[in-house]
């Protein structure tokens, strides 16, 4: 069957009259965006936040892996020191030592550097650009650029994620746009503290480097100091083939664990590049590092998510329905935050396909800079078609092919489970039940995954 | 009125306020929708049918993109990902209970256009109108994208969710049926 375009078609086509909207529709839509940052409608079991100082509140395991991760090296490979191949086992061993270093590190600094077509595709950024970035095993940040003018900081401790840049609406030296957002939740797949640049370009290949079986390793360097170097290979973009890679190569420093550098590469050329300069571990850090205050008299754009903080043993009370939750977590995992969002919310999915995610519990499991999310949700939304996609698919167009696993035992007994294992993706597993919709997601092995997920029960 | 122009798939918006509208700038949101609203509002109508349906879904559809747009991560066209949201949203419409799969263009009339003769003009986009309502939605859409709106095999594949092959054969029914339609006129 021969692609073409029919030109004469398409003409007449175009020539056919489109209605423009009702004249109230531009004042009716910004309202709707503006109660989609206050982000709720009233939901009749609403609950304000029971406590908070105790409870470590998670960071995003992408984010924490991210910036790890951050460190992406490249240009130059085939200069850097001689290079000899392992077998198996040394890339279990190094897997191995950078789960320890990221379950151990209380703080990460650094000067993160991006530079690629990839980067100039997305944000239009022309050359490398810099940042410094701070972050904690609580799951504060920070992130202020060197190179572009744009601040982000996040409180874990009062949950609050704050930003300072210049407004897009106004060319040059226009007015600073302030933003705050407030009831973020744990992690994805539901709104929690987001920086594109850390969490969505990083933080996954670290994960994915993590739960990636039979890397190929090589002995490297990095700035001067031994090195290993991981290759995992990727998934092409089907949209922009041209600017995605087909493998992705990260450094890891041998004394410290931590990633350094990671490459994108396309035939064996280099495309994005990402590195760490500079790289702290365990800095002490005062508060004021994650606290970012607006110039007085600056407009600031409030957004409310929805989650609040509630104790385990309060979250089937505030959904209505019995949450599931863990009976096992990998050694070190310990439950940091219980967050939830009665009511109505965010769409999830492919270009946010789902149904509405309604009466949402989000448990957050921490080890160091590591994150576990538990999610559920309810499955029957009124209103909305049973038809449910990956929450936390790709997108984009990345096609995700899943693993179909049968789950054996716990909650999810005879549920048939979809696991995605993929290097820009966080690890992670979805299923349905007949009332609800779950997912377990984190920097773990398939094998963790699935154990998190045979474990889980109903918590009344 | 407006006629349908191919913006779409080949000119974006600057990413910079993309990045901006990311961060929740709504002034920033708002010019990302007024760029693509012309191809996007074609896009609905001709799936629809009707104006009040076609507002419905547009604003379903942008809410969903501007709590989305965070996690957009910029590796493929921002057109591509709104079209997609949007065709979702339209063929959620057609899937409520009650809802008619295929209504008249009541609201919409045709302008004769600066052709030799305006009654065969007018005529000519009625029938071509009535012609794709008689065709499946997922057809209409696959004309639609490919045809009118310039989309290439790829990427219209990634906004309708199915295979370059399944965009082959649908556009391939969907312009069969119209030739049928208008018994051999302006297909």
């Amino acid at each position: 069957m021969t692609r073409y375009r029919d030109e004469r078609l398409g003409a007449a086509l175009r020539a056919l009259e489109t209605p423009e909207h009702r004249p109230e529709f531009y004042a009716d839509l910004h309202r709707l965006l503006a109660e989609a940052r206050t982000a709720r409608r009233a939901a009749p079991r609403r609950r304000r936040l029971a406590r908070r100082a105790d409870v470590r509140w998670g960071v995003r395991l992408a984010f924490a892996a991210a910036v790890a991760a951050a460190i992406w090296l490249v240009a130059g490979l085939p200069d850097d020191a001689p290079q000899v191949v392992r077998p198996e086992p040394a890339a279990a061993e190094i897997q191995a030592r950078v789960r320890i270093a990221l379950a151990s590190a209380e703080t990460l600094t650094g000067e993160l550097v991006a530079r690629g077509p990839g980067f100039e595709g997305a944000y239009g950024w022309k050359g490398a650009q810099r940042w410094r970035f701070a972050l904690t095993a609580r799951g504060d940040f920070r992130l202020t650029g060197l190179t572009l003018e744009e601040n982000v900081a996040y409180d874990a401790e009062r949950g609050i994620q704050r930003s300072l840049n210049p407004s897009a609406s106004l060319a040059g030296e226009g007015p600073l746009f302030a933003s705050e957002r407030r009831g973020l939740a744990p992690g994805p797949p539901d709104p929690g503290p987001i920086d594109p640049i850390l969490e969505n370009e990083y933080g996954a290949f670290v994960r994915a480097l993590l739960a990636a079986e039979d890397p190929r390793v090589r002995e490297s360097a990095y700035r001067g100091r031994p090195a290993w170097r991981l290759d995992v290979p990727a998934a092409v973009n089907q949209i922009v083939p041209e600017h995605s890679g087909d493998r992705f190569s990260i450094w890891v420093d041998r004394e410290t664990g931590i990633p350094v550098r990671v490459l994108e590469l396309k035939n064996g050329q280099p495309l994005d590049e990402l590195r760490i300069e500079k790289l702290a571990v365990d800095e002490p850090l005062p508060r004021r590092t994650f606290a970012l205050r607006f110039p007085e008299g600056t407009e600031v754009m409030r957004t409310d998510e929805g989650f609040r903080r509630v104790a385990l043993d309060e979250a089937a009370a505030a959904v209505g329905y019995a949450p599931l939750v863990p009976a096992w977590v990998p050694e070190g995992f310990e439950l940091a935050e219980v967050a939830v969002a009665p009511g109505p919310g965010s769409p999830t999915g492919v270009e946010a396909g789902n149904p509405p995610s309604t009466d949402v519990v989000s448990l957050s499991f921490r080890r160091g800079l590591d994150e576990i999310l538990v999610t559920t949700r309810l499955r029957h939304v009124p209103g909305s078609p049973d038809a449910w996609s990956d929450p936390l698919a790709t997108g984009e167009g990345y096609v995700d092919e899943p693993e179909r696993v049968l789950l054996g035992r716990g909650a999810l007994s005879d549920v048939e489970a979809n696991v995605l294992i993929v290097p820009l993706n966080v690890p992670h597993l979805w299923a349905q039940t007949d009332d609800l919709v779950v997912t377990v997601s984190g920097g773990v092995s398939r094998a963790e995954l699935l154990r998190v997920a045979e474990s889980l029960e109903a918590r009344a | 009125m407006t006629t349908a122009a191919a913006l779409g798939p080949s000119v974006d918006v600057p990413p910079d306020v993309v990045d901006r509208a990311r961060r929740g700038d709504q002034e920033a949101f708002a010019a990302v929708i007024r760029h693509y609203d012309p191809g996007l509002r074609a896009l609905a109508y001709r799936l629809l049918g009707d104006r009040d349906l076609m507002d419905d879904a547009l604003q379903e559809a942008y809410v969903k993109a501007f709590r989305g747009l965070p996690r957009f991560r910029g590796r493929s066209r921002l057109g591509t990902w709104l079209y997609r949201i949007v065709y979702n949203a339209c063929l959620d419409e057609l899937k409520r209970p009650g809802r008619r799969r295929s209504v008249p263009y009541e609201d919409v009339e045709e302008s004769p256009g600066p052709w030799a003769d305006p009654g065969e003009a007018v005529a000519r986009r009625a029938d071509l109108a009535e012609a794709l309502t008689r065709l499946a939605p997922e057809e209409r859409a696959a004309v639609l994208l490919v045809d009118a709106q310039g989309f290439d095999y790829r990427e219209a594949a990634r906004i309708l969710d199915v295979p370059e092959g399944t965009v082959a054969s649908r556009l391939s029914r969907a312009r069969a049926g119209l030739r049928s339609h208008l018994g051999g006129q302006a297909a």
